[in-house]
């Protein structure tokens, strides 16, 4: 028992060891800044004096609080999340679905189709702004062509309309990344499964939804947590495609207008702060939620 | 014997080495890289340097693109106070903000400066918070709007003398126009920028301006007496039915791309787009006129709100003189002067009538005009509160034209222009009383922790 006991803890001596660069990179790159925000946070800095800032208490998160356009901002967040994530889940599928098919240039296809992933997301955002542009842009000239709409839709113009077009280019963006994701669960299962489906000739939707789907489903929850906590800090499409009015702003471009914009380093930390939280509490259920589901299906 | 003269000669070497090395200085240089700005500074500096005999070097630090970062940046410099660069370039609005890190320069240009010769809109802005000049105005800029000749000419119709005679003047054309059916959908009669971001100030300011109100004026902000709500509403008349809804997301060049493209007949911008919109293969070259944001026909002024760059030399520099000549030798008038070929406004009054210029580029001599003319930005009523200013300014203005166009139920110009008066008033307050009570903090950075303590110590104290 003691013999044990001492095995262990030589044990985890030696894996801290081993993390101890990863974690002391990730404590300089990701922890530092991460305090030094949270500590800004209570005090009023402003950028052309952050050492000399004082203490505030936490009166930064009660003007966040009170604040309309925060909560606006919030609100704008959840719905670009809430949408996009279950659609690129669905669309990712398919394309993952397809992409493990036997044909020919699958390797080829696999690589074209992480493209939109690949571009980097100022670019893509500045692509679209020019393609949906109402005047000059390729897409309202396709759709007026084919006779679908009367006059050009002002894409990113409109309160309403900016959302969807945020929505529709996150979703083209980050498909090909749940696709990946997912096409790598796809490809761990046991082929046995669906060679003895194939041979009592159980349809393919059946297929689907009774073997794909419950096998898959830890690789989805996986996909879906990492793309949640990623879509909730949206940040450069929106700071390209919509047109700069608060009532567009998500809360990362709510926390930049703070800092940058209007100097407020004090309050843009709590804004920031604060979406760090909302991001925790999200990873925090999701997961704990999943554990328990996990466990009930092992 | 032979070694202590080699030591000692070799000691000779070092200090006059070191003399030299100790007179040699290299400054720095901010510069934006936008359009041909770095080229042509580059040029002024070389000459600078071969008139001190290449005794010196100019290093030059690039800025970001876009202004309101560069903005941030230099708030973070200056708050570090441990910066290396001597000259800065600012923006107009910006003197006032900065005047307290600017050196005062009164004393290096005693003597050297034409200041009657200025503009007087530009002038006014080199002087700092306390009356010193604090920067020199390198080019300037100047909102107006630019018509299309050839389409008034078709339709008969003369340049438009006021704010509703052009609305009408676009209304008709637009409507001619658009009986082609290639242009049914795309041919507007106005194009502006009412992207929320500055730009849409600088488009509000004007046209405020035109119609007789102001932002601030003598100490109240007044953005809602019954000149701004005019204002507001002859915005929201040309958005509804001589502009497409899409201006909501256009800064300078979304709105270059269309007139340029031949599909509108007023444009409001800068004079940059001109040198651009004359390329001969464009569609609108040779076809084009300039003139100033028109008045209103009701107590009216012409306008254009003011933009242009300064140099301002950082008072936390270690060689303030040599600093100052350089910010002095790039603004000058003979350097100004060959600026004028790559399309940067000169700001001496002298150049919009001299020949060798107007022979470069005949452009200038249009620009006088709106220059008198010309309506600066509340950056000094608002102090370092003017970034805050200026968005509240430009979300209200673009939350009320957007919902204004989406007919929003409880959608009440009135009562949006009422708040942002009182929010602009509160910041044109809080700046006025931090006037008063900023006294420099001279416990350093023991700050923080001093007010920590005052907290947790006031916190016990009353128990």
């Amino acid at each position: 028992m003691q013999n044990q006991k001492t095995n262990k803890k030589r044990f985890d001596f030696s894996n801290w060891l081993f993390l101890f660069p990863c974690l002391g990179l990730l404590i300089l790159c990701a922890g530092w800044p991460l305090i030094r925000t949270v500590f800004f946070s209570f005090t009023n800095a402003s950028l052309d004096n952050l050492n000399h800032a004082d203490f505030v208490g936490i009166s930064n998160f009660i003007s966040l609080a009170r604040d309309q356009d925060w909560w606006k901002a919030v609100l704008n967040t959840f719905v670009i999340a809430g949408i996009s994530v279950p659609l690129e889940t669905f669309f990712g599928m398919i394309v993952a679905l397809i992409l493990h098919t036997n044909f020919r240039g699958r390797g080829l296809m696999r690589a074209i189709v992480l493209i939109p992933w690949t571009i980097p997301t100022i670019v893509s955002a500045r692509m679209w702004a020019w393609m949906l542009n109402d005047s000059y842009g390729i897409i309202n000239e396709l759709l007026l062509q084919a006779s679908l709409i009367k006059t050009p839709v002002p894409w990113i113009a409109s309160h309403f309309l900016s959302i969807v077009s945020i929505i529709i280019v996150e979703v083209w963006k980050t498909t090909p990344y749940m696709a990946l994701l997912l096409l790598a669960g796809l490809q761990s299962m046991p082929q046995d499964c669906f060679e003895a489906a194939e041979v009592d000739g159980v349809p393919l939707r059946r297929r689907f939804t009774s073997i794909i789907l419950p096998m898959m489903k830890p690789t989805i929850i996986v996909a879906v947590i990492f793309r949640t906590l990623d879509a909730v800090r949206i940040f450069d499409l929106v700071y390209v495609l919509s047109s700069g009015n608060n009532s567009n702003a998500t809360m990362s471009v709510f926390a930049r207008r703070h800092l940058v914009d209007y100097a407020d380093v004090g309050f843009g930390s709590a804004a920031a702060t604060a979406l760090l939280f909302f991001v925790a509490f999200l990873g925090v259920l999701y997961i704990s939620f999943n554990h328990r589901k996990l466990q009930k299906m092992d | 014997m032979k070694k202590m003269k080699k030591i000692f000669m070799l000691a000779i070497a070092f200090a006059i080495g070191s003399v030299n090395y100790m007179d040699a200085v290299t400054l720095k240089i901010t510069c934006r890289s936008k359009g041909k700005e770095l080229e042509v500074l580059r040029k002024s500096i070389e000459e600078w340097m071969a008139e001190h005999d290449g005794k010196h070097k100019v290093e030059i630090v690039t800025l970001p693109h876009a202004s309101n970062e560069c903005f941030a940046l230099y708030q973070q410099w200056f708050g570090a106070e441990t910066f290396d660069v001597d000259v800065l370039q600012l923006d107009v609005a910006w003197v006032g903000i900065f005047s307290d890190y600017l050196l005062a320069l009164d004393e290096y240009c005693a003597g050297h400066l034409d200041m009657n010769d200025y503009f007087d809109i530009i002038k006014e802005n080199m002087y700092g918070n306390d009356g010193h000049i604090v920067a020199l105005p390198l080019y300037t800029d100047c909102g107006m709007m630019y018509y299309r000749r050839d389409l008034l000419e078709k339709y008969a119709k003369p340049v438009p003398k006021t704010l509703e005679e052009m609305y009408e003047t676009a209304l008709y054309i637009q409507n001619e126009e658009r009986k082609d059916e290639s242009k049914q959908n795309k041919f507007y009669g106005l194009v502006l920028q009412a992207k929320a971001f500055e730009i849409l100030t600088c488009n509000f300011a004007e046209i405020l301006d035109a119609c007789g109100g102001s932002i601030v004026k003598s100490g109240a902000v007044e953005i809602n007496s019954a000149r701004g709500m005019y204002a507001i509403e002859f915005m929201i008349k040309c958005l509804k039915n001589i502009m497409s809804r899409s201006v909501l997301n256009y800064s300078e060049e979304d709105a270059r791309g269309i007139f340029q493209s031949g599909n509108a007949v007023f444009m409001r911008n800068w004079p940059y787009a001109y040198a651009l919109m004359s390329d001969p293969s464009t569609a609108v070259a040779g076809k084009i006129g300039v003139m100033t944001i028109p008045p209103s026909a009701d107590n009216g002024k012409e306008s254009g709100v003011l933009g242009g760059w300064f140099l301002g030399v950082s008072k936390y520099s270690k060689h303030k003189e040599l600093a100052a000549d350089l910010a002095m030798f790039v603004t000058s008038k003979a350097q100004q002067k060959i600026r004028v070929q790559f399309s940067y406004l000169p700001t001496f009054r002298s150049l919009y009538s001299d020949q060798e210029v107007l022979k470069m580029n005949p452009f200038v001599a249009n620009m006088q005009k709106p220059l008198l003319k010309a309506v600066a930005r509340p950056s000094k009523a608002f102090g370092k509160n003017y970034t805050k200013a200026s968005s509240e300014i430009f979300n209200t203005i673009n939350t009320i034209l957007t919902e204004s166009v989406d007919n929003t139920e409880d959608f009440n110009a009135n009562k949006l222009m009422n708040r942002l008066n009182e929010k602009l008033s509160r910041l044109l307050q809080e700046k006025q009383q931090k006037k008063i009570t900023d006294a420099p903090n001279d416990d350093g950075k023991t700050g923080f922790f001093r007010s920590i303590l005052d907290q947790i110590t006031g916190f016990f104290g009353k128990r």
